[in-house]
Parts: structure tokens; C-alpha cells; sequence
């Protein structure tokens, strides 16, 4: 039963896709869609196929902004659990630096990125100052509310039992923190990607966002919707794996 | 000559204003089932708190075995109204936990676990998360982590206030069996009259807040006892007659000068 409705949901997204896709490629062949604003959809997969297979100069971009986008995420997040970490041990610090952190947190940060290009440069460094700058508060707000979420029972039973604060940060502060902390992390990977976007599309030598830009300037609509619905495709992947990650670790929940 | 647990004239003020506990003094000695009954917010909780070493500053003396409570003290163990598992530890982690804390070696903690877990009937349920188990096998998976400890006093505070009629029996009889199997020395604290007559020796009624003792009822029931059985039993039935007075007298009292 659980199977036949699955391959039903299946089947009906796949009709739903060939419908769209059909009406879109038939509207711009008639003429009803404008071809300098939409593409079509046999278009954008013969520049996808082009630039991956043929010309092959597609791998390179999209390797750049991969891993802006994985370092990104590394530091920024690194980042933001050892200065969590340092606030738990030190929640005076913490109360002394929220209001400069919520001034930071506020500020949409990929204004910051006109900053980072003159300071790092065209390459790799200013977008991953960006990305990390998007998924640092990100991580560390999830991570600080995640360690603050330990129950007062746990706590109690815990001094009772006489646990020292080591024991209790690793057997009761962690694993409560861990499943906000992952919510945190996996928003934190698409921040990461977001702000490697943005910079690059601000400017940039290479990646998808750079690639995006130019191919606007020259009306090329179908490599500019190719490369967005490429975009969303790695998000999905991230974001999935994330989560497969998540349930394994989080089973008890 | 002193008792497991001696308390004299023990009182703890929360502010100027707030005073928990007044003048309160108790001994237990060892074996004992004591229970101290009280409307809410009387203090009974903060007695239990002092002795686990929770509460530090206070009027007084209280004693364990002779010596001053301190938290983590390894001859008390302290059982909460809720049975505040940890979600991300399986049934026979939970129960080893506080062996863990204390350092105990991992094969000695889960082998005491093990058996304390079937002793409380979840053998076969050790693997099992505390999310997938009924809210009166959690309360025995708590139980059974607190009898690990194989501490001498054991601090309960309600530990069956959150369950129904029929498991509250059934997990009050199992406390009866553990507490004999094991000897050990008990302090429960309970706003439940039935319960505190039928599990104990004594029981110590209180006031309201500020809480001060206001009986001292030894239970002359002989043991074993079973809970069901005692709920027709006239001579229990007589007793908490008699404490229920006590009680409500108590309750009048102070009941005009309540803040």
C-alpha cells in the first residue's frame, strides 16, 4: 500500500514536470514566450549539456563555488563552535558581547561584500569571507541556543550525582545541543552557498555566480536559467544530505 | 548517637520574606522508610534539597551519616518527580548513568544495570529509547538507575506524582521489594497521604509554608505489605484517618495567614 502510493507520488510529480515543460517549450516555440526573457527548456539542456560535456567549461566554475562554498561552511562554522564553546565556559563574555553580535547579526552581511573584494581580492578569499560571515552567526546562534535548551532536571539529577562540569558539558550540555545545532549547520551550509553567490555575482574571476552575471549581460536566457535550476539542484543535494546525516545521528528522536 | 540522616532545627529562607522551611528537625535511622506529607510549596522538596547537597546556605545542622551534605556525596542518591531520562540514552544507558558519573568501570555499571532493569521488569527493554517507553516504564527505568547507585540514603521527591491510580500502586509495591532487597534508607516526600501511609515507618506531616513539622505518626503496619491490599485494610484505613485530621488541622490553621 505504502509502496503503490509512493510510486503514484512519483509518477504524478513526473507528469506534473512533463506537462510544465511541455506548455513552456511549446509557448516559447509559438512565440507566446519571450525567448530573451524565459529560454526554453530544450535550450537550457543543450547549453547544461554544452558546458558540462562538450565545451566542458562548466566543471571548473562549478568547482569554484563548490568549494567556496564547502570552506565557507568549514570556517564559519569551525568558527562559531569554538566561540560557543568559549561563551559556555565563559557565559559572562557572552551577556558582555550579545548586543555587538546581534549588531552584526542584523546587518544584512552580504553588504559586506563590496568590502571583502577590495580587502581580499577577485579570488577565492573574499567569497569565502562572505560565505563564512553568513553561516558563522548562523551556526553560533543555533549552537548558543541549543546549549541553553538543557533541561533543569537533567541538571539537577546530574550535580546530584556529583558530575564535574566537564562530564556535564559532554554528557548532557552536548547531546542536547546537537539537534538545534544541526538545524543550525544545515542552514548554515546554504548561507554559505548563498553568500558565495552573492559574491560572486558581485564580481568575481570564476564560479556560477560570476558565469550567471555574464551570461545576463549577454541575454543568454537559457544559461542563465540553467545555471539557477543548477543551483537549486546542489542546494537540494546539500540540505539531503545533511538531513540523512542528521537522522543517523539523531535516531533516539 | 546519630541517625543516617540527623536534621535539627534546620531552616532555610529564600529572602527576608521567604522563609522554606522553619525549625525543622528529623532523624533516620538506617532502614527506615520515613515520608514527609505537606500541601505544595510547604518545603519539602528544600528539605530533600539540603540533603542532596543542592542548598548550601541555611540555619542549623543537618547531617549525613555525620557528616555535612555535599552534592555528589556517593551514599545518597536523589530520585525527581519527573524521570528525567536522558532522550539520546537507550533504557540500560539511562540507568547506568549515574554509575558513569561516578567513574564506575563500563562492564561493572552495565552488568548493575542489567539486573537492576530486570529487577524492575524491562528486562529485554535495555536497548529500547526513552521515547518509545510508557510513561510508568520510564518511571521504572528511573528507579532502577537510583537503586544502581547502591547508596545508602535514597532522596525521593514524588516520584509517582505524575502517574496514574492502577501504575502508581504497581511501581509503589516494586519500591517496597527493591527497598527490602536492597536495605536502604528512605526519604520520600509526597503530597499523597495514602501513598506515604502505606509505603512507611513514619510519617512527618508539615505545615504550610513556612513548612513545620506538624506530627510525627509512626505506621505500626507489619511488613511485606502490599499497596493494593492495604487500600481495604481497616487499620490503614484508621491511620489515615488520624493523619488526614492532623493534616487538614494544619491546612485550617494557617490558611488565614497565608501570603
Amino acid at each position: 500500500m505504502q509502496k503503490l502510493s509512493r510510486s503514484r507520488q512519483i509518477l504524478s510529480h513526473g507528469l506534473f514536470c512533463v506537462l510544465f515543460f511541455s506548455i513552456w517549450e511549446i509557448s516559447h516555440r509559438i512565440g507566446l514566450l519571450s525567448p530573451t526573457f524565459f529560454g526554453s527548456p530544450i535550450g537550457i539542456t543543450q547549453f547544461l549539456w554544452e558546458g558540462f560535456f562538450v565545451k566542458a567549461i562548466l566543471w571548473k566554475q562549478l568547482g569554484y563555488t563548490l568549494f567556496g562554498t564547502l570552506f565557507s561552511f568549514v570556517i564559519g562554522s569551525t568558527l562559531a563552535l569554538c566561540l560557543a564553546l568559549i561563551f559556555f565556559m565563559y557565559p559572562r563574555l557572552e551577556r558582555a558581547s550579545e548586543p555587538y553580535l546581534t549588531i552584526f547579526n542584523a546587518m544584512p552581511r552580504i553588504a559586506l561584500a563590496p568590502l571583502f573584494l577590495l580587502w581580499f581580492g577577485l579570488g577565492l578569499g573574499s567569497k569565502i569571507a562572505v560565505g563564512s560571515s553568513l553561516s558563522f552567526f548562523i551556526v553560533l546562534s543555533s549552537a548558543i541556543a541549543g546549549m541553553r535548551s538543557v533541561s533543569q532536571d537533567h541538571l539537577t539529577l546530574s550535580r546530584t550525582l556529583g558530575a564535574n562540569s566537564r562530564q556535564i558539558f559532554f554528557k548532557l550540555t552536548l547531546p542536547t545541543a546537537v539537534p538545534t545545532l544541526f538545524s543550525g549547520l544545515r542552514l548554515g551550509l546554504i548561507y554559505s552557498m548563498l553568500g558565495v553567490i552573492g559574491s560572486e555575482l558581485i564580481a568575481a574571476e570564476h564560479g556560477i555566480g560570476q558565469q550567471l552575471s555574464f551570461l545576463q549581460s549577454m541575454f543568454n536566457m537559457n544559461g542563465v536559467m540553467g545555471l539557477i535550476g543548477l543551483l537549486a539542484a546542489i542546494g537540494m543535494i546539500l540540505t539531503k544530505s545533511m538531513t540523512a546525516l542528521e537522522q543517523r545521528l539523531l535516531r533516539w528522536q | 548517637m546519630h541517625g543516617i540522616v540527623d536534621l535539627s532545627g534546620l531552616t532555610v529562607r529564600f529572602s527576608e520574606s521567604i522563609t522554606a522551611v522553619d525549625s525543622f528537625s528529623l532523624q533516620l535511622f538506617e532502614r527506615e522508610f520515613v515520608s514527609i506529607v505537606g500541601p505544595s510549596g510547604c518545603g519539602k522538596t528544600t528539605v530533600l534539597n539540603v540533603l542532596a547537597g543542592l542548598i548550601e546556605t541555611y540555619d542549623g545542622d543537618a547531617f549525613i551519616d555525620g557528616q555535612r551534605p555535599i552534592a555528589g556525596d556517593s551514599r545518597v542518591a536523589y530520585m525527581l518527580a519527573r524521570d528525567s531520562l536522558l532522550p539520546w540514552r537507550s533504557a540500560l544507558e539511562n540507568a547506568s548513568y549515574g554509575l558513569e558519573i561516578r567513574g564506575i568501570d563500563e562492564t561493572v555499571r552495565k552488568e548493575r544495570a542489567a539486573k537492576l532493569l530486570s529487577k524492575v521488569g524491562l528486562a529485554g527493554f535495555e536497548d529500547a529509547w526513552p521515547k518509545t517507553l510508557s510513561q510508568g516504564m520510564r518511571q521504572r527505568v528511573a528507579l532502577a538507575r537510583t537503586f544502581c547507585l547502591e547508596s545508602q540514603l535514597l532522596l525521593m521527591d514524588e516520584p509517582f506524582g505524575a502517574l496514574d491510580a492502577q501504575t502508581k500502586i504497581q511501581l509503589e509495591d516494586l519500591l517496597l521489594e527493591l527497598w527490602t532487597t536492597e536495605a536502604r534508607t528512605v526519604l520520600f516526600v509526597t503530597h499523597d497521604l495514602s501513598e506515604a501511609v502505606a509505603l512507611s515507618d513514619r510519617v512527618i506531616v508539615m505545615s504550610p509554608r513556612p513548612g513545620k513539622i506538624l506530627a510525627d505518626v509512626r505506621v505500626d503496619l507489619t511488613r511485606p505489605r502490599s499497596v493494593r491490599q492495604l487500600q481495604s485494610d481497616p487499620k490503614f484505613l484508621n491511620l489515615y484517618g488520624t493523619i488526614w485530621k492532623i493534616f487538614e488541622q494544619g491546612v485550617n490553621n494557617t490558611a488565614g495567614c497565608k501570603s
